[in-house]
């Protein structure tokens, strides 16, 4: 048996590397992450267009009544 | 398979597209920054018009001709999509940016809509942290994709192990 096919065997046998585990765990709490950070939003957040009173954007759109604003609160 | 020719073609199409898109991210977060720390009313606004016009022209195309491209090399050669784990990693990388780019259209776009309506007004109320945060943690994670795809590192899925043995007793004469 060559050294490469040796090689072969030993990956095929070793199962899931430890580097793609990192990556697994790393990934599922950036997911955990990031759905926390949107429901805690209350929706879409800061990946949809910005509610009016949510803090980051109190400017309103030009032909946005002061009526709607208040509704959208 | 793709023959000799195709597989360099796609192959220079995909870097070609995955850096230019880390290029990309890269000036999206300095106007981000330039965004948040100048005084100048007109660059400020400027810079959400600028990030707005530039996210459908160059950082949307190119993030869909990367995951494109990277589909085609994958299961265009002998890597396959799903033998190699770092083929997996870095697709679901490559879909988790693409998502989050096509999703962040609306947020640069309303930015921009505050930008034209904001003459004379508070520039600290249009000033936003969100396009530097997504664009640092967007390079990042196109460095760690082209990492990936420079080193290689071993370690075949049980489907790449299953292929590699059809292979084999397929070459046994």
């Amino acid at each position: 048996m060559t050294d490469e096919s040796e090689d072969r065997v030993a990956e095929a046998r070793a199962g899931m590397p430890r580097w793609v585990k990192v990556f697994a765990v790393i990934g599922a709490a950036a997911v955990a992450l990031l759905t926390v950070a949107m429901l805690a939003g209350g929706g879409p957040g800061e990946h949809g267009p910005g509610r009016h009173g949510q803090g980051n954007h109190p400017l309103p759109l030009p032909g946005a009544s002061a009526s709607s604003l208040v509704a959208a609160r | 398979m793709l023959g000799t020719r195709a597989r360099k073609f796609a192959l220079t199409a995909h870097v070609v597209s995955s850096v230019g898109w880390l290029g990309a991210a890269g000036v999206f977060l300095a106007l981000g920054v330039v965004g948040l720390a100048s005084g100048d009313p007109e660059v400020v606004r400027a810079v959400y018009l600028a990030m707005d016009a530039a996210d459908w022209a160059v950082l949307v195309p190119l993030a869909l001709a990367s995951l494109a491209t990277g589909l085609v090399q994958s299961l265009g050669t002998r890597w396959g999509l799903f033998r190699h784990y770092w083929v997996v990693v870095k697709l679901a990388m490559t879909i988790l940016g693409v998502l989050v780019v096509v999703l962040y259209t609306q947020t640069l776009s309303y930015q921009a809509d505050l930008a034209r309506a904001s003459a004379g007004a508070d520039l600290d109320a249009l000033r936003s942290a969100s396009p530097v945060l997504h664009s640092a943690i967007g390079m990042a994670l196109l460095l760690v994709a082209v990492t990936l795809s420079v080193y290689k590192p071993r370690g075949e899925t049980r489907h790449g192990q299953r292929a590699r043995a059809r292979q084999w007793i397929s070459e046994v004469p």
